[in-house]
């Protein structure tokens, strides 16, 4: 991986020049003395041809340069060791600190103040430049980090990045956990919380250290540090959430095909199986009254195996999304009507009431889709309500929808499972005995509904029993006036 | 004369099925359990009927439909799996005569080829000659219609919609083939127009409106004007 590479030298400069720092410090101070040396020796070699003011020149030169490569202390050290080896060498009475002219007095005092006034003012050069470089420092510091965070695969993998990102910065005390719990407080450490909205994902603790100047540099970085750790472990978390729905779609996308093959495969052998049954059944006036009835048996179960697996397979495909709806303007009177010469013969004993009023507007749906919607909410009646009791069928109009509710008089379903009786597989308490339901009858109601944008509710009925309600957006108000005028034809 | 029926249907247990019901109604049967066997055994002599799954293993029974109308009019009818309401439709509109969808019980096939093989000699009657169909008496040349003996009064396209469903009495009628016989085939997609109509027809035919027994709908595919004991 390209990240692997080793980390960035940058990135410990730094830590280098502060170690550096010290030794540094004394070199500096040998320049210096070699310097004025240097210095001494071209002004007492040129002074016979040359002025005093030309000689101080030359010794203020070497002030100078060493104090735009040096600190304070040796910029100090030189221009007072310059000014003495001037006054020594180059003040008359040469080789004599003692100066009788008071004009000679003011060149040295004037020289001492000029080559410290320079290092003081290059002193501030150097440490805007030094701040400068820090900062850029910093800077890409953070970068290196962010980006090398931003290329691994694992918590773990981050985890040892980022520590060693740390020790880079911080020293090698510098200590990073994933912790939700509280960072531990100690006295020689600083600690960092590594926090996503107010929830602790871990700290960083580093020991004190450097001048104060340094602490707030580092306090800055080790806050920039744990932000973008922070954000890393975010980022992380959000592909781990993405790979773990990817891998659940794709699950439950090879169950429904199997489910939708399994249940499309089953339902070949059930044909014949019915339709021998109801061929024996149909010559079977000469049979007696038990072989009729075992007859009878295996045509209404095959039928009511078909229909668990057409609710099975319509529930597998309505949930993954692959059924096209194939709407066309459809009067729900209509739809009903088909249902009921479907359901007739099993209806016999029902009184079944149907009030939709001739003018209810129409509605723009997948036929075949709500033909079931209505196919299961009836036989839900059938199954529970009490034989010989009324069916209620109501439709009416509402502000661009449409109602129609299913209403029996059976056990009814209390509030608390209105909503429940329509995740699947859920049976209501009433329903839990062996009744022949499997739980995904009202499931497949709400997902044809829902496919339709429409809303389907259970609803308590005074007078006891079930009412479900569902609702479907009617469809523009068919341009009736525009209908073709009623013609002569002879079709 | 005994008539021959052509089975085209590729699980053999449902053949078999099918074989014997018809065997037992006294029918000739003929199977084919593919496209190929379907067309070469046509090619040698069409058969009074044909019973199409759609679903053969080489390929599509809309296409056997296609290679079967192409020199016959012989009465089809398709044998499909719900949720195939589609293909059926495209089966109906491309000259299919009725559909049963499986599983169904004997009487119900039964049923269905006979109501094919009898409108089959229905569009053999003259256009002008009266269709009586359980308690409705259609008078094509005065465009009247008597309920149980008494007039009912339609307006033209209740009358025109009545007399196509009429003509293929006792078979599924498809949306689009109702549009374009009554309206026209500009108006085939406007299935609201017959929603409307089809609403007053019942109300003005039916013993009781919100129980139609003679108008059957067939969701998603069109209409059905029932023939008692058919």
């Amino acid at each position: 991986m390209s990240s692997a590479r080793p980390f960035d030298e940058r990135g410990t400069s730094r830590l280098r020049a502060a170690k550096a720092g010290a030794s540094a410090e004394r070199v500096g101070f040998l320049w210096g003395a070699l310097t004025n040396v240097v210095t001494t020796t071209i002004a007492f070699w040129v002074a016979p041809h040359a002025q005093l003011a030309h000689l101080m020149i030359i010794h203020l030169l070497g002030a100078v340069l060493i104090s735009t490569r040096y600190g304070m202390a040796v910029s100090t050290f030189t221009a007072v060791t310059g000014a003495l080896a001037f006054d020594f060498f180059c003040i008359p009475p040469v080789f004599a600190f003692a100066m009788p002219d008071p004009r000679n007095v003011l060149s040295f005092t004037g020289m001492l103040l000029v080559a410290l006034l320079v290092c003081w003012l290059n002193q501030g050069v150097r440490q805007q430049r030094a701040a400068a470089r820090a900062s850029e420092e910093r800077t890409q510091a953070l970068c290196q980090l962010s980006l090398d965070l931003s290329q691994v695969t694992s918590a773990e993998e981050l985890f040892v990045r980022a520590q060693c990102h740390l020790r880079e910065l911080f020293g090698e005390q510098a200590e990073l956990c994933f912790t939700s719990a509280e960072p531990p407080v100690e006295p020689d450490f600083t600690t960092q919380s590594i926090v996503d909205h107010d929830h602790a994902l871990g700290y960083i603790r580093v020991k004190k250290d450097g001048v104060a100047s340094e602490r707030a540099d580092r306090r800055l970085l080790l806050v920039a540090s744990a932000d973008r750790i922070a954000d890393a472990l975010k980022l992380l978390q959000l592909g781990d959430a993405a790979r773990r729905a990817e891998v659940a779609t794709e699950v439950e996308r090879n169950r429904n095909a199997l489910l939708s093959a399994v249940s499309h495969d089953m339902k070949t052998p059930l044909a014949s199986i019915m339709t021998a049954g109801s061929s024996l059944l149909a010559s079977s006036w000469k049979k007696d009254a038990p072989t009729r009835e075992l007859l009878e048996t295996i045509v209404q179960e095959s039928e009511r195996m078909n229909g668990l697996i057409t609710n099975l397979l319509s529930a597998t495909r309505l949930e993954s999304g692959g059924v096209v709806l194939n709407k066309e303007i459809e009067a729900l009177d209509d739809l009903v009507f088909g249902v009921l010469s479907r359901l007739s013969g099993r209806l016999s004993d029902r009184e079944v009431d149907v009030d939709i009023p001739a003018d209810l507007p129409m509605v723009s749906v997948d036929a075949v889709l709500i033909d079931q919607l209505l196919v299961n909410l009836l036989e839900n009646a059938l199954r529970y309500a009490p034989s010989g009791s009324a069916i209620e069928i109501r439709g009416f109009a509402e502000t661009d929808a449409v109602s129609v509710e299913v209403c029996d008089r059976g056990p009814g379903i209390p509030a608390a499972e209105r909503e429940r009786v329509f995740e699947k597989f859920y049976r209501g308490q009433a329903a839990r005995q062996n009744d022949g339901g499997t739980g995904l009858g009202l499931t497949i109601c709400r997902a044809v509904v829902q496919a339709h944008d429409g809303k389907i509710a259970i609803l308590s009925r005074a007078s006891g029993g079930t009412k479900v309600r569902f609702t479907l957006p009617s469809s523009a108000p068919a341009p009736f006036a525009a209908a073709p005028s009623e013609r002569r034809t002879t079709a | 004369m005994i008539p021959a029926i052509l089975v085209i249907e590729d699980d053999l247990p449902m053949r078999r099925v099918i074989r014997s019901a018809l065997g037992g109604q006294g029918y000739h049967v003929w199977e084919a359990g593919t496209k190929r066997d379907a067309i070469s055994t046509i090619n040698k002599s069409v058969p009074q009927a044909i019973l199409l799954d759609l679903g053969l293993p080489d390929g599509s029974g809309l296409e056997v439909l296609k290679v079967v109308r192409e020199r016959s009019e012989v009465p089809i009818v398709i044998i499909s799996a719900r949720g195939e309401e589609r293909d059926q439709v495209l089966a109906l509109d491309s000259g299919a005569n009725d559909y049963v969808t499986k599983p169904f019980r004997e009487a119900e096939l039964l049923a269905r080829l006979r109501a094919a093989l009898r409108s089959a000699a229905a569009y053999a009657v003259p256009l002008d000659e009266h269709l009586e169909i359980g308690p409705l008496r259609i008078h094509p040349h005065e465009r009247t219609v008597y309920l149980n003996g008494k007039e009912v009064p339609l307006t033209p396209t209740e009358f025109s919609l009545l007399q196509v469903m009429a003509r293929q009495a006792g078979r599924v009628v498809t949306h689009r083939h109702l549009l374009r016989e009554v309206w026209g085939g500009s108006y085939v997609q406007d299935t609201q127009y017959l929603r409307v109509y089809m609403r007053q027809l019942r109300r003005k035919l039916e013993q009781d409106p919100n129980s139609p027994q003679l108008l059957i709908t067939t969701p998603g595919v069109g209409y059905r004007l029932r023939v008692p004991d058919a």
